[in-house]
């Protein structure tokens, strides 16, 4: 895996700033992009086990909550990817 | 598009208006100067143009193409409309070559002009979730690649901000460039963090401005200012496949030089002048190799090197590039060619580069979209 601390964002972009941004390799050598939640900066090491998670992530124009989904620091049962 | 039997294309004009910020005036008005000056570069008149592209990114109303060239007259031509992200002015170039090269007009006229919103850039449109995932972030993804590049080759972030070093060195010899200061090392290294390792001045500005080309068949061409001619040697346009993103993939880009350079007859050893598509400083590192001007993983050496200067055996982005430039979405790759036909004219002042006279633009946009151009004198 590989990360980004992210300190300007676009307009768009309804989370917090900064925010980490992982690109998190799947056992098949596609890598997904996604904000890292549930972790601090300074917790986020190379190689890391993360899974998927899913968070609101904002809200569109008609104010309805947009689901869509984050890595997370993979908990010990599940095991994860990196 | 090959194997055609193709009619030779000349760059007979280019303009520009200046980029950077102009708050009071209208992009027409900047547009209207950029075609104006690639008329008369040219010698050819409004009245004889048999086509027009309009290359642009931002909405600016339904057929914003006809209602600018509306100006200079309504001559009832074709005027199409040209959005493909950053890679817009050069997917304009591509259509009027090919609309020249295989003989369906004579005389092409592209026209790029623009005003980027300000601060980072996203590309996802309303209401799009990818908004909210946190990858929609041009910078962002940069960052990414230049961490990956660092781990890969074992490359330090100074050698990689070089290039902004030289960037800006560059614009400071160009009165058409936005950010005309030159930095030091060490002040862009302290910039401000946009996203880590990118500091501000690795990344380039938003903007506003316009260009402007006209494209001839050989056939057509008039002497013109009297200056050498430009020719179009070869324009491939290509987007993604699917492929797993590693760094050591080819990509886009090198399918497009392998096009380009195999039309043109000509290798990246044959190049004497190249504007790539510098968005960040990684970006030029990036394409230097794609584009097989040095090999994989040495892209940062070279730069580190000094080779990619004007006063190098591989000078990269002349004027400034997107970095120094600026950025105006849809006249960068236009601008790209008013450079490179610049130099291949030997017209390009201080930052003339050394007898120049084979020249490469390279240009990607957002969707895995590049296009790779090749020119001669």
């Amino acid at each position: 895996m590989n990360y980004t601390i992210v300190y300007r964002a676009p307009s768009s972009w309804q989370g917090q700033v900064p925010y980490a941004l992982g690109a998190v390799e799947l056992l098949d050598g596609i890598a997904v992009t996604a904000e890292i939640v549930d972790c601090r900066f300074d917790e986020i090491r190379i190689p890391m086990a993360m899974e998927l998670t899913t968070r609101v992530g904002g809200h569109d124009s008609l104010n309805n909550p947009i689901v869509v989904y984050k890595w997370a620091p993979a908990s010990p049962r599940t095991g994860g990817t990196s | 598009m090959s194997g055609l039997s193709c009619r030779r294309v000349i760059v007979a004009g280019v303009g520009l208006h200046p980029f950077g910020r102009f708050p009071e005036k209208p992009t027409s008005q900047m547009a209207e100067e950029a075609v104006q000056g690639a008329l008369e570069n040219s010698g050819v008149a409004f009245r004889d143009l048999e086509i027009a592209y309009y290359s642009h990114v931002f909405y600016q109303g339904a057929s914003p193409g006809e209602k600018l060239l509306g100006s200079f007259g309504l001559t009832g031509i074709p005027i199409i409309n040209v959005e493909n992200a950053c890679a817009s002015g050069t997917t304009a170039i591509w259509l009027a070559y090919w609309a020249i090269a295989t003989g369906q007009v004579e005389r092409a006229l592209v026209l790029g002009a623009e005003r980027v919103p300000r601060g980072p850039v996203a590309v996802a449109a309303e209401d799009d979730p990818r908004r909210f995932i946190g990858d929609d972030h041009m910078m962002a993804r940069y960052a990414l690649r230049m961490r990956q590049y660092m781990t890969t080759y074992n490359a330090s972030a100074q050698a990689i901000a070089g290039v902004a070093v030289k960037a800006h060195r560059n614009a400071a010899l160009n009165p058409y460039a936005q950010h005309r200061k030159a930095f030091t090392l060490e002040e862009v290294l302290q910039s401000r963090m946009i996203a880590d390792p990118l500091t501000l001045y690795q990344c380039c500005p938003t903007s506003e401005g316009a260009a402007a080309a006209v494209l001839v068949s050989e056939d057509a061409r008039k002497e013109g200012n009297g200056a050498p001619a430009v020719y179009v040697r070869g324009a491939a346009l290509t987007t993604e496949r699917f492929h797993s993103r590693s760094i050591d993939n080819p990509d886009s880009v090198e399918a497009a030089a392998r096009e380009a350079y195999e039309q043109a007859g000509l290798g990246p050893d044959d190049i004497d002048v190249a504007q790539v598509h510098d968005a960040a400083t990684i970006g030029e590192v990036l394409r230097i190799e794609s584009l097989g001007l040095v090999p994989k993983g040495e892209g940062w050496i070279a730069t580190q090197k000094g080779r990619t200067e004007l006063t190098g055996d591989l000078p990269v982005n002349s004027d400034g590039g997107l970095l120094a430039m600026g950025h105006p979405f849809g006249a960068s790759g236009i601008r790209m060619l008013h450079e490179t036909v610049t130099q291949l004219r030997g017209e390009a002042g201080l930052r003339q580069v050394n007898g120049a006279t084979t020249g490469l633009i390279q240009c990607s946009g957002a969707g895995g979209v590049c296009t790779v151009i090749v020119l001669s004198r």
